[in-house]
């Protein structure tokens, strides 16, 4: 009982910072960077389930990402399907794809399904790239607002509107997931497998609905983008963003949700911080990447975690040593 | 019927025999031993009933089902649980969590009742605590339910394991060398609590090196050597066997005695 206030205590305080940031925002331009950070959010939080908890590699994500972008452009501006249902459209697309390369794959223990999704992410970056009667080539094409019956939010605050409350729901799933059966199995998977297995829990097929779900979230957060950015190209879906997806992840914290956010925020805002240093703005980047990783190695959030556990803890141990002896 | 039946069961690795023609069968309530030298297959044994290893010839039968091509995972659907000598607890969960897992079979909310967070998660949720912490009390953990696994000590993460294997609610659970790194005291609790899970119907199976816990708790005794069955009987029975007496403790030939004798 007091776990789930909290936790409802939490999702508030999360919808109220969404809900106030785009007030705070100084212009547009922040406002853009504001809504690219929560764009990439969304996908580390699916891409967390994979990776923190699974304990399996995606390079393919960004593919997933530009496949969402596609069929949003090319369902919903180009063909006028209407946005919600052309976004649902290609979640079920990259649904499909992600369930047939677990499948073949997540049975094998090992990188495979690594080498599997950097194959499949460089066959979508040359197909977006050469079928320019559909996509448009290398130049990309042109995305409509995000309607509903017509309705839709002036461009800027619309892109931000619709990617916060993706990132709203994208929390609310992963979090209710962690205390589950399912969330359960999960991280029994990434503590040990073999134990996993003893106890009933069929591995491999957990490994592919997770592989599948966080793909989904990739492939929504690439719609959300499409909108939001008015526009998409090939570039999405290249091999950088995906090694950049993982990075997120693994420097925000493996297992941990808001982990996946705060290593998204540190990443997307980091080149932009450091602009005016021009070309020398990715070596700094890259230095400052290289120091967490070197000082924090289980990612920010877990680090802060636990010395914050460590900080409060003669207080702790007191009332639990009273709570003994009672 | 016997629950269990291993039948002419043999296991090499590359030029090796771990196992060599091994039959036995363990009836349903009883508890069973595999004692032996280290080295004898014990261990190989164990992995074939638990599906770790597919036995090279030969066939393992539970309650009259081949289980030849079933992953340690089926086994465990038919009602198979394990225990490990060398630790599998859940390192990062909670000791209460462990237990949880070990609930997984009794289940069955998917993904996607999980993600929309539907009642039912709820009322199962509640359900697995509620059982677990019965778990937990019999085996003298439930003071530790909020700690992470991994900062117990060795003998409760052990009682944790047989926890967790006994939320499945086994027809048949394999014990590890339940009492290795144990303390006297620990061991004559363990026996204890062995004996506790047969009487509520539970049928042992148990690979252990404390002889004094073997003849304490077993019906009866399997006794490996080199691979090879050796003998097979009650406590009492294998104990007084001239030639377990003499895998364990080695007989003196005359000629030792005379080599002894020169140096």
């Amino acid at each position: 009982m007091f776990r789930l206030k909290r936790e409802f205590i939490s999702l508030t305080a999360f919808a109220a910072f969404l809900i106030v940031l785009p007030l705070l925002m100084p212009n547009a331009y922040f406002l853009d960077v504001a809504t690219k950070t929560i764009i990439n959010a969304i996908v580390c939080v699916g891409l967390n389930l994979l990776l923190g908890y699974a304990g399996q590699i995606s390079l393919g994500h960004a593919a997933f990402f530009a496949l969402g972008g596609y069929a949003t452009a090319v369902l919903g501006s180009r063909l006028s399907v209407p946005a919600p249902l052309a976004m649902l459209a290609g979640a079920v697309l990259v649904g499909v794809i992600s369930y047939v390369i677990g499948r073949a794959l997540l049975h094998l223990r090992g990188h495979y399904l690594a080498m599997a999704t950097l194959g499949f992410g460089a066959i979508v970056s040359i197909i977006l790239n050469r079928e320019l009667a559909i996509t448009g080539g290398p130049d990309g094409m042109p995305v409509g607002p995000f309607q509903i019956a017509g309705y839709s939010l002036p461009s800027a605050l619309g892109g931000y509107v619709l990617a916060a409350v993706g990132l709203f729901i994208a929390v609310k799933l992963a979090t209710s997931l962690i205390n589950t059966r399912a969330g359960r199995a999960l991280r029994a998977i990434n503590d040990s497998e073999i134990a996993a297995a003893t106890l009933g829990i069929e591995v491999a097929a957990f490994k592919v609905k997770v592989f599948v779900i966080s793909a989904i979230f990739a492939s929504i957060a690439g719609s959300i983008f499409a909108h939001a950015d008015r526009f998409i190209t090939p570039v999405e879906a290249n091999f950088l963003r995906s090694v950049e997806f993982v990075a997120m992840v693994v420097i925000g914290g493996l297992g941990s949700v808001v982990g996946a956010i705060v290593g998204a925020i540190i990443f997307t805002l980091l080149p932009q911080m450091f602009a005016h240093f021009e070309e020398f703005r990715h070596v700094l980047t890259g230095a400052l990447l290289i120091c967490i990783m070197a000082f924090m190695p289980s990612g920010v959030v877990p680090t802060l975690a636990s010395l914050w556990v460590r900080w409060t803890e003669p207080a702790a141990r007191e009332k639990g040593s009273v709570h003994g002896a009672a | 019927m016997a629950l269990l039946d291993v039948t002419n069961v043999s296991l090499a690795f590359g030029g090796v025999k771990a196992l060599s023609e091994i039959s036995f069968a363990v009836n349903e309530g009883e508890i069973f031993s595999i004692i032996g030298p280290n080295g004898a297959g014990k261990t190989s044994l164990f992995n074939v009933v638990g599906g770790v290893y597919i036995p090279d010839q030969g066939e393992v039968h539970f309650a009259g089902d081949n289980l030849r091509d079933l992953s340690p995972a089926k086994r465990a659907a038919r009602g198979i649980q394990r225990t490990f000598q060398n630790l599998q607890t859940l390192q990062s969960m909670t000791v209460l969590e462990n237990v949880m897992v070990g609930m997984h079979l009794r289940q069955s909310s998917g993904f996607i009742s999980a993600l929309l967070g539907l009642p039912r998660i709820h009322e199962e949720n509640e359900f697995a605590v509620r059982a677990s912490m019965e778990f937990l009390k019999t085996l003298n953990l439930e003071h530790l339910s909020r700690q992470q696994a991994g900062t117990l000590p060795y003998g409760a993460q052990k009682r944790l394991e047989i926890a967790r294997a006994l939320a499945a609610q086994p027809k048949l659970l394999l014990l590890d060398e339940p009492a290795a790194g144990l303390n006297p005291q620990e061991t004559i609790e363990m026996a204890e609590v062995i004996r506790r899970i047969a009487k509520q119907g539970t049928t042992v199976l148990l690979v252990e090196h404390d002889m004094r816990l073997v003849m304490d708790v077993s019906d009866r005794v399997f006794v490996l050597n080199f691979g090879r069955a050796l003998a097979c009987g009650t406590a009492k029975q294998v104990s007084s066997n001239p030639e377990v007496i003499e895998a364990y403790l080695g007989v003196e030939t005359p000629e030792e005695n005379s080599r002894a004798a020169v140096n």
